[in-house]
């Protein structure tokens, strides 16, 4: 049906017409009997008028209808006969009458079709046009699409170049589109919308068809015609379930064309369609499907980014820093999926403005509210629950985006049978709220606030818990077509606290804290058609509580330990330039300089130099005040990149970059407990340095369809931290007596496929990947494997993934998710021996094994609720299995003495499938 | 409907916490790995006497005690050229007594076992 009405519809607008029902002879028919069937009538009126009719006879075949009419005009006969019926009819100029149900069809082009005010001739008879949102759509973007912009006071200069600048939203709910593409095609001068959807183009003085595209909306374009510097406001339409597609297809793909390198966009569409695990969206793991990126192990937070360790990650959430981004042991991450938009990944390339971590940058944004009305969605899964609520609180100014999430588990273990799952809790609740205010068209303003909290309990032992808190507030302020400024400030602060009550006499709580203040200003400036320069100040201030171990309770004997505060600052300033040379060759150099100092108040220990560091060598202990450089560190960190087009469909590209960082987490455990502690970097700890050099070739195929991609990286990494055997992190008031210092290098390959559109669609990705570690030292015991090169612990060569959907049809997809990797290196104890009359273990060289490879199938059946469009809610079901084939994957290996004898175990988390229901709505 | 979602979450978290599974894991060790040679051995320079225990490093899931080395020949060197063989006393302890001992020399332990008591 709905093709009859698109194929009457487009035959019809095609028809440029005017109505002349007046004008014709013969219009008045007379009916007598008093019930008529359809048929009949239609016999009737064409028998007597030149009218001829066009309707689908499955919808009026069994219409009767009762009038009677004496030589009354058609228009008034069949609306005497419709009335009270779901049929609409509507008269051509060529005497077609057109009949339909549920609502009207448009004879003849709008109004302002061409934007030249044509006056339709006569007065409609007909009944008033009654189109769908969606038609409404359609019409008002063709008439967008088709009307000319004049950019610029008009001039009759042609010569020289004009700036067109403004900012891509979405129709809907006016919400920034990042990341889409600005483009014409010849001369081919193309830009990306930044974080604010905000673009900046010049383009030589005269008429352009310029193009707009972006993942997950529908292309449009605009006719400018420029004359000077400019204006122009974009709106695009979200390709969602439409009843039509209109596809305009760019020759240029935006992966090809862009500057940047290893930088993976995923925007929160594309995650939504992947099969889900515990019945969330989860975007750690999707990220964990790209190449380059892996975890050590199931339900573990870390990422492992070309052969980066998992403190080596900028993890940002509207630009405020996450330090521990997973709920539950790492089953949940902390964004709520409702209320993001767009995670970006750099693995290279990492521009100047970006600075403070080793491997990669995550770039978690969160959606603005819907500026245009009120609306919510939700979720519900057998474990968790949330909500998103948003709208204008000022129409067209104000806007707030609420989210929260929870999860009912503790209810549900508590109605549990077994024991020890009775005593055990497990629960998280998160809290975002994002406030978008736009004074007017230069000045907005960005709040975001989130928080989270943990708690877990297994089998009513000690008790953890950890919180997430931070906030950041952004203005950005539009001085010209060509500068912008953002100035942001961010709060960060993560803490965890450990408890156990069960004896009585050894109850205890350890405490734990980092937080960070960080203030910066960002600015861009579109010099010239060829560059585009960026710059820009930042500082951030560090407060770490390492540990605070307190007696709980009366009868607790255990004697407190408060570990020394920690205080650094890190100020950055950096500036880039993007030198678009020609069309084919485009450049990025830039260069961050940064600088570190180490503050009191503080008692700092010094050990002789030369000798290793050990509790019982040292020195002195020195005592510096409050606010005193305690050890200052600083460098320049040059960043680079350049692309090189070898055809419309392909290029080349090369990137380096250094990166330092001034604080570490130290992890010595894969245990599921959050007991990693992060370390400022100081007199004896040195910041780590990061170099990264990598290759990469890009090519589209089929139309852009099909995205093909290889990137190579060699990486050097100095001063980063491993442990010495035995090593105690939690409590350690000299930690730098556990710590060695070794340096790094990886190198690997990646390789995808990925298909964007069709009926089926995904990747595929293979990374072959290798780090090792080297620890040297003159001392003995600072050196890991006699100072040989080894793996580090999260060396792991070879992994796949599969990600693919099928939409069988608009509403039913079926997803599936698959991965393979080799298993994580490890140190075994390998035999057992005598000395001195009890047993001891002889260990393998550290990370001379591995464990058993890790496989995974994921599946899920989404399923769309109808389409109509006026209904309170839309919802969808997802089915889901995770872990298909049930496979007891490792998730840790480990030993413990039995009986004289040692025995090994290896522990898997999800050991059978695991099914989800979920069922989200959207109001 | 209520009683059913209810029974789902609960066959859901159930099988989240269940799931988790412990198997026993014997890791595939080459056996040259394991083929050690555990040397306890102590010189008192008092009155010259020195016990040297030799055993072999077994497998983990071996509950039995380490087996001894018999029948080897343990030697201790000084750097002056002096020798002074131990004698097995009884399986896998060799003893010396009233060995001359100079506190200008440095001492090291030969041992030689018998390839296929290893």
């Amino acid at each position: 049906m709905e093709k009859i009405y698109r194929s009457v519809f487009i035959c019809v607008a095609l028809t440029v017409s005017v109505f002349h029902v007046k004008a014709q002879n013969n219009t008045n028919v007379t009916i007598s009997p008093d019930s008529i069937s359809f048929d009949q009538l239609v016999t009737e009126i064409e028998r007597a008028t030149p009218y001829r009719f066009y309707f689908d006879p499955k919808l009026t075949e069994k219409a009767k209808f009762s009038i009677s009419a004496t030589d009354k005009d058609v228009v008034s006969v069949l609306g005497l006969a419709f009335s009270g019926t779901d049929f609409h009819f509507a008269i051509d100029s060529e005497n077609k009458i057109y009949v339909t149900t549920g609502r009207d069809i448009m004879t003849d082009l709008p109004v302002d079709f061409f934007d030249i005010g044509a006056i339709p001739t006569s007065k409609v008879q007909s009944v008033a046009f009654d189109y769908t949102d969606y038609e409404k759509r359609e019409k008002q973007k063709k008439l967008v699409e088709s009307r000319l912009y004049s950019i610029g006071p008009k001039t009759t200069n042609m010569q020289g170049k004009g700036t067109l600048a403004g900012s891509v939203r979405d129709v809907t709910n006016s919400e920034p589109v990042i990341g889409a593409s600005v483009y014409v095609e010849n001369p081919l001068i193309g830009v990306a919308t930044d974080q604010f959807g905000f673009y900046s183009i010049t383009l030589p003085k005269g008429r352009h068809e310029l193009k707009i595209k972006s993942v997950g909306m529908k292309s449009t374009i605009r006719q400018v015609i420029v004359y000077g510097d400019g204006k122009l406001e974009i709106e695009l339409e979200q390709d969602v379930t439409p009843l039509k597609e209109v596809v305009i297809e760019s020759e240029h793909d935006v992966k090809v064309t862009s500057l940047k390198m290893g930088v993976e966009q995923l925007d929160i569409k594309t995650m939504k369609n992947m099969p889900l695990a515990l019945g969330e969206t989860d975007i750690m793991k999707v990220v964990l499907t790209l190449p380059g990126v892996q975890t050590v192990g199931e339900g573990t937070v870390g990422l492992n980014v070309r052969g980066g360790a998992t403190n080596q990650n900028l993890i940002l959430f509207n630009d405020a820093v996450v330090y521990n981004p997973s709920h539950l042991f790492g089953f949940f991450s902390t964004f709520n999926p409702d209320v993001l938009k767009n995670v970006e990944l750099y693995k290279s390339g990492i521009t100047a403005d970006y600075g403070g971590r080793l491997s990669s940058v995550l770039d978690v944004t969160s959606r603005e509210g819907n500026l245009k009305k009120f609306s919510g969605s939700g979720g519900i899964s057998p474990i968790t629950g949330r909500i998103s609520l948003e709208g204008p609180i000022f129409k067209g100014k104000t806007s707030f985006l609420f989210g929260a999430r929870s999860t009912y588990s503790d209810w549900i273990l508590s109605k549990l049978h077994d024991q020890n799952l009775k005593k055990s809790k497990a629960s998280f609740y998160d809290l975002n709220l994002i406030i978008t205010h736009k004074f007017n068209d230069k000045n907005t303003l960005y709040l975001s606030g989130y928080s989270s909290q943990d708690k877990f309990k297994l089998a009513g032992d000690t008790t953890y818990q950890y919180s997430d808190k931070n906030a950041s507030a952004k203005w950005k302020h539009i001085f010209n077509n060509r500068l912008y400024a953002v100035a942001t400030i961010g709060f960060s602060r993560y803490s965890y606290a450990i408890q156990s009550k069960v004896n009585p006499v050894n109850a205890f709580q350890l405490d734990f804290r980092v937080q960070q203040l960080n203030g910066k200003i960002d600015f861009n400036y579109y010099l010239n058609p060829k560059h585009t320069l960026t710059g820009g100040i930042s500082s951030v201030r560090y407060n770490l509580a390492p540990g605070n171990y307190k007696p709980v309770g009366d009868q607790s004997l255990v004697t407190p330990d408060l570990l020394q505060h920690e205080q650094g600052q890190e100020s950055a300033i950096y500036v880039g330039d993007n030198f678009e040379v020609s069309p084919k060759l485009s450049l990025y150099g830039g260069v961050r300089f940064s600088y570190y100092q180490y503050l009191g108040a503080r008692d700092v220990y010094t050990y002789p130099p030369g000798s290793a560091k050990e509790e019982s060598v040292i020195q002195d202990t020195l005592h510096y005040r409050s606010g005193k450089p305690i050890a200052t560190f600083q460098g320049a960190e040059p960043r680079f990149s350049v692309r090189y087009s070898v055809s419309d469909n392909a290029s080349v590209k090369l990137s380096y970059n250094r990166m330092r960082q001034y604080i570490q987490m130290l992890s010595n455990t894969t245990a599921i407990t959050p007991t990693d502690i992060w370390k400022l970097s100081d007199n004896n700890i040195r910041p780590q340095i990061g170099d990264q050099y990598s290759a990469g070739f890009y090519q589209t195929l089929r139309r852009s369809t099909i995205d093909v991609s290889f990137e190579a990286y060699y990486k050097t990494m100095q001063n980063t931290p491993d442990y010495k055997n035995g090593a105690v992190l939690l409590r350690n008031h000299h930690i730098e007596t556990d710590v060695v210092n070794a340096r790094g290098k990886a190198y690997g390959a990646e390789f995808m496929i990925k298909k964007t559109s069709g009926k089926l669609n995904g990747w595929i990705s293979y990374t072959y990947s290798r780090t090792f570690l080297q620890a040297k030292s003159p001392n003995e015991s600072e050196r890991v494997n006699d100072g040989k090169w080894y793996r580090a612990s999260y060396d792991k060569p070879h992994s796949f993934n599969f990600v693919g959907n099928y939409k069988f049809s608009r509403r039913f997809n079926l997803s599936l998710n698959t991965t393979y990797s080799t298993g994580r290196p490890i140190t075994l104890p390998l035999a057992k021996y005598e000395l001195g009359g009890s047993t001891r273990l002889y260990y393998s060289d550290r990370n001379q094994y591995r464990i058993p490879n890790y496989f995974r199938v994921d599946a899920s059946i989404n399923v769309e609720g109808n389409h109509k469009i006026k209904k309170l809610a839309h919802s969808s079901w997802s089915f889901s299995v995770y872990n298909l084939t049930g496979r007891a994957n490792a998730y840790s290996v480990f030993f413990r003495s039995e009986n004289g004898q040692i025995k090994g175990y290896k522990l898997s988390i999800f050991a059978q499938p695991i099914p989800t229901i979920t069922y989200n709505f959207k109001f | 409907m209520r009683r059913l979602a209810f029974s789902t979450a609960t066959i859901a978290l159930t099988t989240l916490f269940i799931t988790a599974c412990l198997e026993s894991y014997t890791p595939s060790v080459s056996d040259s790995d394991v083929d050690l040679l555990a040397v306890d051995g102590f010189l008192d320079t008092s009155d010259g006497s020195a016990t040297v225990k030799l055993t072999k490093a077994t497998t983990l899931d071996n509950g039995e005690s380490a087996p001894r080395v018999q029948s080897a020949s343990v030697t201790i060197e000084g750097d002056d050229g002096s020798s002074f063989d131990l004698a097995e006393d009884t399986a896998g302890i060799y003893v010396i007594t009233a060995m001359p001992v100079s506190q200008a020399t440095k001492y090291r332990i030969r041992i030689q076992v018998i390839k296929n008591l290893l």
